[in-house]
């Protein structure tokens, strides 16, 4: 825990020292080259990427083989349930084959100040693959995945960490809109966490 | 700076600022009163409108995100699936206290312009996000299915 | 303004010709006709010299289709079709246009819109007829008695013509005293199962008025921001954190203490300039306990003893006492929130001779007009009501305060009375904000002999009191019983032998108020469930024990036979059923009408229930429109089955957890496959139904669902054991 909150504020200056406003295009960020992360070091990244994986705003959307999308927040009780309308993302992960998402989540960068209104983000709102599953999921299921090109969409761990930093979807996790919880740390802290896990060559838990 | 869409086929160039829902700038600033507020927040559908030609809650859409777009509300929408819509809820006698009446039929015509034969699982999955607090919901649901059997003859 | 094209139409038609002839009752109920601009008459039917008839609706319309019922009176006396008749909101006059049942009160509830209106609607219609056909009769030179109208054409005597032609002429005549009624056997429109609603036309295509559709010129958007717990009020506000908002106007504290009105141009900038808003709240009075804590209370005073007795037979205790077995079950039902589809909103105009015109899906012109008077200190005459097509309302827009009245007359008054107000709620604030149905635990032992025969019933009951405290309390509140909170209990139809009920008000500041079908929406469940396990225990048929408690004499119990039997069959009640099927019956008999449902529910392999079907009987006397009337079955069977099924009102430190339907999730299209509806047939005068297919349909789930396995006595049920697919 104490070697958690060294490396974060570690991180949290090098960002501010290296990209004092962070852009996921900026290429000022100093990020660690391949091989230069010792391994525990990229276990402790690799925990705060669960953190974020496994947190509301990212894993109510990646449901796996199930299409519903989860809800959860102090209202619906303890449990996340699924989410109401008995919405259904298909297979098309968009909702093309009952009631599109966009039906009530717009495209817009326009931030959400109504609580408990449809998130909304610049993108088409949508379910992730199905092969990305971490709701419910272990650190250890989610690590294997995501460093398993056949189930990552081919992605290195650079590719994964250009990735988060352009989808902007994935960036709504962040910036959620009035009422609801962000996910933990920020984007750049998170793509920073990709960077070290991955140039510790991507250890997981179970390894 | 004012945002420009057009709305029952007429442009409209619009006052409200852009994050103002087209909910209420149909409502408030256009006086197009047929769509209805029943929640704000995409839980009930008595908003719904077409947006090029897809039903959306008006509710959350900011009109800043919407300029250009072609918007048809619950006064215009027309069209086969439209006529028999209406024919059909008027035959089933759907309507009670009507406050959501206005998203019913325009989800409805945009579920038969997907489906025109739509199952009990299609009706229920397309109308789900649309409550009625008087329960229609059986009659809306043979509503459709003989909005469908019109479309068909 | 928008008025209604019905409205527009006839003005159009009076300013035209100027010669209307119009039917109602004087003050003292005395029909009398005349011509338009007759000040002392107030109408029920008008028709203009182009033969446009409308009738003039006293009672609104929140969807249970009192217009097309008063309409159809009017049209079925009259001689012309349903399409051709046209309809619009009285005005506000207590003298003519009262609930008969209401003694001085012009007010829709209760179900009794059709029942009080029955005859006198028919009549106005007949006496209308009479004049026209007796105008018809002096044209042509023959007698009146060789004459009919038939689809708006004076036919007769071997002529034939348009009523229209005789309208002015009629006008003239003397209103006959006791027109003849038209025979039972000829009705054309009462009764016909295919004629359709009058509002099915401006209701899909957007063209329906409601009050939240007023658009007045110059009109300012109110909204308030209340105290976030029942009984706090405003020490202080701060709202320069709105100053320079689009469209904001101002903010100011209600004296009552009951919060911040915040004035805007629109909806939207009155809902964005009040989130800038901070208050300072005074908790002392405030509720702060917690759901938890609300129920045990509640709970605590059923096992205690009672402040008030509501029944109390003789020798019950012996009885019990001597019983073989007993079953006891305690039954806890939460505060419940109205949610109209249409939240809570009017608007308040300032007139040019000082009074004010309130534009509301007005449920009691007569409560609101007085409410308003006092607020704003004028006399009521000078308070107009313009009635508008009400979005639901289950009873919320007519607590006897009319709360958001009050609170839109005070934002008119803080905004200096010289434009027009129009107060809007959120669909927070309406779940938010009180008048809840409420909360109510109930307590029962059931004693029973060796044959399974009841021999006593101890019942105990804690709720909030609805009535106590308001003007209503001298007719509602008997020996400290509201009865509003135990109907259905000491007044059950079935044959208890010996029974005691006792009841304690649950205190708190909490708002309730009355919730479709009031106190039976609870009474009605724990009855029909302590029902089923008597007919289990009993090991008897639910129907067969059910109808044995009824066998008594009496038209109300012959009559709630008649509708169990009809579910029944109508359900095919005791026909085998697939694997995980079961059904369950319940019935109870309110506000003069019987109805009784069979509930069929399935179980799939991962536990999950899915109600299949219900199926309905129903005595409600002569059905005026059959087809209104089951749509008010599979209504009501709907409303009752969200509640039931999985909502419930709770606090957390007395602050209310839910905010909008993602919490408060009402029914939708998929929690039910169909409804059934079977009338019994009647040539009884009609009864209600808007009420009555509520309090059977909880119980009638429960009995289905606990043939499956779980008995729930707690509600939701969703809370309680039982996962809905």
């Amino acid at each position: 825990m104490q070697n958690t909150r060294a490396l974060m504020a570690c991180a949290l200056v090098a960002g501010l020292l290296l990209a004092p406003a962070f852009a996921a295009d900026d290429e000022t960020v100093a990020y660690p080259a391949a091989g230069t992360v010792d391994g525990a070091t990229g276990l402790e990244a690799w925990s705060r990427i669960y953190e974020v994986a496994s947190h509301p705003r990212c894993a109510n959307c990646h449901t796996g083989e199930s299409d519903v999308p989860m809800w959860s927040g102090p209202s619906y009780g303890d449990e996340p349930r699924q989410h109401g309308m008995r919405i259904r993302a298909g297979e098309s992960r968009i909702g093309a084959e009952h009631l599109t998402c966009s039906t009530c989540h717009s495209y817009s960068e326009i931030p959400q100040t109504v609580p408990h209104a449809a998130p909304r983000v610049g993108a088409s709102w949508q379910l992730a693959p199905a092969e990305a599953h971490w709701f419910g999921k272990s650190s250890e299921f989610i690590c294997a995945q995501l460093r398993d090109l056949e189930r990552n969409d081919g992605r290195d761990y650079l590719a994964l960490a250009d990735h988060i930093g352009h989808d902007v979807i994935l960036h709504w996790a962040w910036s959620p809109g009035v009422g609801r919880e962000p996910a933990p740390y920020s984007l750049a802290e998170h793509i920073m966490d990709i960077h070290l896990w991955g140039a510790a060559g991507q250890p997981c838990p179970q390894d | 700076m004012a945002t420009t869409i057009t709305v029952n086929q007429t442009e409209r160039s619009l006052i409200s600022s852009e994050e103002t829902p087209l909910l209420w700038v149909l409502r408030d600033e256009l006086k197009l009163t047929g769509t209805k507020y029943g929640c704000g927040v995409a839980q009930c559908g008595a908003c719904t409108v077409m947006l090029d030609g897809q039903p959306v809650r008006s509710c959350q859409v900011a009109i800043g995100d919407i300029a250009g777009s072609d918007v048809t509300t619950i006064e215009a929408v027309s069209g086969v699936e439209a006529d028999a819509v209406r024919q059909a809820w008027v035959e089933m006698d759907v309507v009670q206290c009507g406050f959501c009446q206005s998203g019913q039929v325009v989800q409805a015509i945009g579920l038969l312009e997907l489906n025109p034969e739509p199952t009990d699982g299609d009706i229920d999955t397309y109308m789900g996000g649309n409550v009625c607090r008087c329960a229609t919901y059986v009659r809306v649901r043979k509503a459709i299915h003989r909005a469908a059997e019109i479309l068909a003859a | 303004m928008n008025t209604s094209t019905s409205r527009r139409n006839f003005l159009k038609g009076a300013a035209a010709t100027g010669a209307v002839l119009m039917v109602g009752v004087t003050p003292k109920g005395v029909l009398a006709a005349g011509h338009a601009g007759l000040a002392s008459l107030t109408p029920f039917v008008k028709i203009d010299e182009a033969g446009t008839v409308t009738a003039v609706l006293k009672h609104f319309d929140m969807g249970q289709g009192a217009s097309t019922g008063l309409a159809t009176l009017i049209a079925e006396e009259l001689g012309i079709s349903l399409d051709e008749i046209e309809i619009e909101f009285a005005p506000h006059n207590p003298q003519v246009y009262n609930n008969l049942f209401f003694g001085p009160v012009q007010g829709t509830g209760g179900s009794t819109a059709i029942a009080n209106s029955f005859m006198q609607y028919r009549q106005a219609g007949a006496a209308a007829r009479e004049m026209i056909k007796a105008a018809a009769a002096n044209a042509w030179g023959v007698a009146a008695s060789e004459l009919a109208i038939v689809d708006g054409v004076v036919t007769g005597a071997g002529q034939s013509a348009p009523m229209a032609e005789f309208v002015a002429a009629a006008a003239d005549l003397a209103v006959p005293e006791d027109p003849s009624l038209t025979d039972p056997k000829d009705f054309r429109l009462i009764g016909n199962p295919t004629t359709h609603r009058k509002d099915n036309a401006p209701k899909i295509t957007g063209q329906a008025q409601y009050a939240m559709d007023v658009h007045l010129d110059g009109q300012v958007v109110a909204v308030i921001k209340r105290p976030p717990k029942f009984g706090a009020t405003v020490v202080s506000f701060d709202a320069s954190a709105a100053e320079g908002m689009p469209g904001y106007k101002g903010a100011a504290a209600l004296p009552t203490g009951g919060g911040v009105v915040v004035y805007a141009d629109t909806t939207w900038q009155a809902f964005q300039a009040r989130e800038e808003l901070t208050v300072e709240w005074d908790f002392t009075n405030a509720e702060t306990r917690s759901s938890d804590q609300i129920r045990d209370d509640m709970l605590a005073m059923v096992n205690s003893e009672p402040e008030f007795v509501a029944r109390a037979d003789e020798g019950t205790d012996a009885a019990m006492a001597g019983a073989a077995q007993v079953i006891e079950k305690e039954f806890y039902f939460p505060y419940l929130a109205h949610a109209s589809m249409e939240v809570l909103n009017c608007t308040i105009r300032p007139d040019e001779d000082g009074g004010v015109t309130l534009f509301d899906g007005c449920q009691v012109p007569t409560l609101s007009a007085g409410a308003l008077a006092q607020v704003l200190q004028m006399p009521m005459e000078k308070v107009r009501v313009e009635t508008l097509w009400a979005g639901g309302s289950f009873g919320r827009r007519a607590t006897s305060e009319v709360d958001y009245n009050v609170e839109a007359g005070l934002a008119f008054l803080l905004d200096g009375g010289q434009r027009p107000v129009k107060l809007m709620w959120s669909r927070e604030d309406d779940t938010t904000g009180g008048y809840y149905r409420p909360a109510a635990a109930h307590k029962v032992r059931v004693g029973l002999d060796a044959n399974g025969r009841i021999v006593a019933w101890q019942h105990q009951l804690a709720t909030p009191s609805i009535f106590k405290g308001t003007f209503f309390a001298a007719t509602q509140v008997v020996d400290g019983v509201d009865r509003s909170s135990v109907e259905g209990v000491p007044d059950t139809l079935y044959d208890i032998p010996k029974m005691t009920m006792g009841v304690s008000d649950f205190q708190s500041p909490i708002t309730v108020a009355w919730l479709r079908s009031v106190g039976h929406n609870h009474t009605g469940y724990v009855m029909e469930t302590m029902m089923d396990l008597a007919a289990e225990a009993a090991g008897v048929d639910p129907l067969e024990y059910r109808l044995s408690y009824l066998s008594g004499e009496g038209e109300e119990r012959a009559r709630m036979r008649e509708a169990f039997q009809l579910a029944a069959d109508t359900a095919g009640w005791g026909t085998p059923l697939p694997d995980g099927h079961a059904r369950g019956i319940a019935g109870m008999f309110c506000f003069n009408t019987a109805v009784a449902q069979v509930a069929e529910v399935s179980k799939d392999e991962d536990g999950y229930v899915q109600i299949e079907k219900f199926s309905a009987g129903v005595d409600v006397g002569l059905a005026v429109n059959p087809d209104v009337v089951e749509a008010q079955v599979q209504g009501g069977i709907g409303f009752a089955l969200g509640f039931i099924m999985r909502d419930g009102i709770g606090f957390d430190e007395g602050e209310v957890i839910q905010s909008n339907f993602h919490d408060y999730e009402p029914l939708r299209v998929w929690d039910i496959k169909d409804i059934e509806v079977a009338i019994v047939p009647s040539a009884a005068p009609p009864s209600g139904i808007a009420e009555p297919p509520v309090p059977p349909a909880g119980p009638a789930l429960a009995n289905a669902i606990a043939a499956l396995g779980t008995r729930v006595t707690m509600l939701p049920m969703a809370e309680n054991g039982v996962d809905f697919v």
